[in-house]
């Protein structure tokens, strides 16, 4: 029997190229699809020979720019003329609700292409939408539900032998018109028992594996009202064994060199013991990987976050969800809000980087509530590492919440983020949307007592915000105590955006924004202010820079190289030096310390940004004389030169001649990766005539 | 609160002149000089202030479930 599995796409509708590169998009593109992978890895034990197409990678090779030659197709036809050409005779497609409208046009295709495949859904959104999705959709024969390694292959067998399916626990299916629903199939006990998932049916380029996920266990005990895996997991909490786990990143990192792993499981830390046996044991192994997780801020404590650390956990995933204690109560999640204030500074005093993530859009929440949470996650941001996220609430399926409200489904265009992750969403999903709410509820709202209009922008605005004037927003809410009235005199301000979705994203809202604090809020709201002023002059000075980007990647030589004289020291590409007239590093400090600061420091300063692996922004003081040689690193001159510039402006410091200065100067700009040094013609037609180990070093 | 390997003085910082040091063909006395003048010369480091300081575009997907990207430093 041949069958192939399709794993679910997370990035939907995103049909722009160049947005679809993005680093964000990237990353998730590249994430491996667990649940379809270890399905495959136990139908191999089984003796099938699976087939696995990823549509996040298909989506991927779909938006690249230089495949324009698709682009007249929408991607549900695309992907749909891909499985066209497989073979199989079963195709299993997982599930999720971001994406399965799309999904569920694809089956559809697919029932024209192979009208004699059996078409079966699986995963966490088919599952709790079985018996609605078979009597609207004829082209799906059979769903899975909950956890699928040992159901499917039983499936398997009985769809090839021609065997009744009403033996098979945890199927739904359609029996001569009608639809049955077997009872729950057992949760898996064992996940030991499992195999380790098929990796290497997607062949992957051993470049993209250096982080991979990895799945740690499964289920969660908590019952949060708006979360759906509580029914997918029969809120059975497992974790596989320490030994199990070392032996599985072993593997992987023998066969694609994998360092850095995410532990997958909804809630790793629920066992301390279990969590503490692990560290040791990672420890204890030799290993030196890195790890990321998902926690509680109530199941982690100061201790276990410092074993954490030294066994390589450097990202913890925090779902805070509100900063509301009312909130708390409402949505059953219980957090102490001060212990996970407290929690999330002693994670980054750990050197982990924790994602703060809250979910606005309750129908219970107030305004007051929103104030509060917009307030814990701008006082967390200080700490760096910390990155905060803001979902505005999507009714899931199989959810308390969902029972509770089921009559009050709202469908006015507004999209949670978690349901619809692009900026249009496809016309032919809208009306499978509209015509069945009870399949696809997450596309819906609820209503709220805060305009739900005003939460989506409010989280747009947000994440906008922080991803490139992240200290402004500090600044404004640490001005201000309610971060709110400021969006409030924005909004009032604000020509209202055709696009919201677009315009939050692009580098017209900064400028706007900008424009509106100076109206605005240094005019009226704050004439005071000290950070604001300081660090909008930064904000425009680099973003000025950044126009003015054109440093280009030029062949640099290793940083081993000695630092000759012929050589030509520029700099480095993505690093931009700007010149401001306040103390910003102060006003950071004070930002940092939660101070109100009294008065600031005003004179020249120069400062470099430069850009780090992650993409993130490091900005750095440079010292006067340091400021100097840089700015002489223009791409043009040599060592030589520069230094005899440099020398006629300044004098000796510290008894140490002026020339040697400028010479130690360029060492420490190359060692902070502001400065590479290129090889002229000159010297390389001279380096070839004596050969490069002649070249005289230049010493200090 | 600062993080220790953020720090602008102390072991970090003695760390970077010494690394520049073992880079220079310089004699013990001339180390002691140009140790001087390289805590001088040293940058300090103020914030991380984001990735999207004058992109055009800026996408940011909110991963539920996902750890955030670690630190690289």
């Amino acid at each position: 029997m041949r069958v192939c599995l399709v794993a679910a796409p997370t990035v939907a509708e995103l049909e722009d190229g160049p947005i679809a590169q993005s680093t964000d998009l990237r990353d998730m593109a590249h994430d491996v699809p667990l649940g379809i992978l270890s399905l495959a890895a136990v139908l191999e034990q089984n003796d099938f020979v699976p087939y696995v197409i990823d549509l996040n990678r298909l989506f991927s090779e779909y938006s690249w720019p230089e495949q324009g030659s698709y682009r007249h197709l929408d991607f549900c036809s695309f992907a749909a003329a891909r499985l066209a050409g497989l073979q199989f005779d079963v195709i299993g497609f997982s599930t999720m609700c971001s994406s399965f409208p799309l999904t569920l046009r694809l089956a559809q295709e697919i029932r024209q292409t192979h009208p004699g495949a059996s078409i079966v859904l699986g995963g966490p959104q088919a599952s709790v939408v079985d018996e609605a999705t078979l009597a609207a959709f004829a082209a799906v024969d059979v769903i899975v539900r909950g956890e699928a390694e040992v159901t499917f292959p039983r499936l398997l067998e009985a769809l090839a032998d021609g065997d009744d399916l009403s033996r098979i626990p945890g199927i739904t299916y359609r029996l001569q018109g009608k639809i049955v629903r077997n009872p729950n199939a057992p949760v898996i006990e064992d996940l030991d028992s499992l195999p380790l998932p098929a990796y290497h049916l997607l062949a992957r380029d051993r470049s993209l594996c250096f982080r991979l996920a990895i799945e740690v266990g499964r289920g969660c005990p908590f019952g949060c009202t708006f979360c759906s895996t509580n029914d997918f997991f029969h809120r059975r909490f497992r974790l596989k064994s320490p030994a199990r786990l070392i032996q599985q990143m072993g593997f992987l990192h023998q066969t694609y060199g994998t360092e850095s792993f995410d532990l997958t499981h909804d809630m790793f830390t629920v066992d301390r013991k279990r969590v503490v046996h692990f560290c040791e044991a990672l420890l204890q192994s030799g290993y030196k990987f890195k790890w990321g997780c998902s926690a509680r801020t109530d199941c982690v404590d100061r201790d276990l976050l410092a074993l954490m650390s030294r066994a390589g956990c450097n990202a913890i995933f925090f779902g805070i969800e509100t900063g509301s204690p009312r909130m708390q109560k409402v949505i059953q999640k219980g957090l102490d809000l001060e212990e996970a204030a407290r929690i999330i500074c002693l994670t980054d005093q750990e050197g982990i980087a924790t994602t703060v993530s809250t979910i606005i859009g309750h129908p219970e929440e107030e305004k007051q509530d929103l104030a509060l949470t917009v307030g814990f996650v701008l006082d967390a941001l200080p700490h760096e590492d910390v990155n905060p996220q803001f979902n505005v609430l999507a009714p899931l399926a199989g959810t308390p919440l969902l029972t509770q409200n089921r009559d009050r489904l709202l469908f006015d265009g507004h999209y949670s983020d978690m349901s619809h992750q692009g900026w249009q969403q496809d016309p032919a999903d809208r009306e499978l949307i509209r015509a069945f709410p009870e399949i696809f509820p997450n596309f819906y709202g609820l209503p709220t007592a805060v305009d739900r209009g005003y939460l989506m922008e409010l989280s747009r605005f947000f994440m906008g915000a922080e991803r490139r004037f992240r200290w402004l927003l500090i600044a404004l809410h640490q001005e201000t105590g309610d971060l709110l009235t400021v969006f409030d005199a924005w909004r009032a301000w604000r020509q209202e955006p055709a696009n919201p979705a677009k315009y939050y994203a692009s580098i017209e809202f900064s400028r706007h924004f900008q424009a509106f604090l100076k109206a605005v809020y240094l005019a009226k709201m704050k004439p005071a202010s000290i950070a604001v002023p300081g660090l909008l002059e930064l904000q425009e000075a680099l973003e000025a820079e950044s126009q003015d980007d054109t440093a280009s990647s030029g062949l640099f030589e290793p940083d081993e190289v000695a630092i000759t004289s012929d050589l030509i020291p520029r700099r480095a590409p993505g690093v931009h030096v700007v010149r401001v007239t306040t103390d910003v590093r102060a006003i950071f400090q004070a930002l940092r310390s939660k101070q109100p600061l009294q008065r600031v420091v005003r004179g020249p300063r120069v400062l470099a940004a430069s850009k780090s692996d992650d993409d993130r922004l490091k900005l750095m003081e440079l010292p006067r004389l340091l400021a100097d040689t840089l700015f002489l690193c223009e791409g043009q001159s040599t060592v030589q030169e520069i230094v005899r510039r440099f020398s006629r402006r300044h004098r000796a410091v510290g008894g140490v001649p002026a020339a040697q200065v400028c010479r130690l100067s360029l060492e420490m700009l190359r060692k902070h990766e502001l400065v590479g040094f290129l090889r002229s013609a000159s010297s390389i037609r001279a380096a070839a005539n004596r050969g490069l180990d002649s070249l005289d070093p230049v010493t200090a | 609160m600062t993080k220790k390997k953020k720090a602008a003085g102390g072991k970090t910082a003695n760390t970077e002149v010494a690394f520049v040091i073992k880079n220079l063909d310089a004699s013990p006395e001339q180390r002691e000089h140009f140790g001087r003048v390289l805590d001088r010369l040293k940058p300090q480091f103020v914030a991380e202030i984001g990735a999207g300081v004058g992109s055009q575009i800026e996408v940011t997907v909110c991963n539920r479930f996902k750890p955030p990207k670690p630190p690289k430093k």
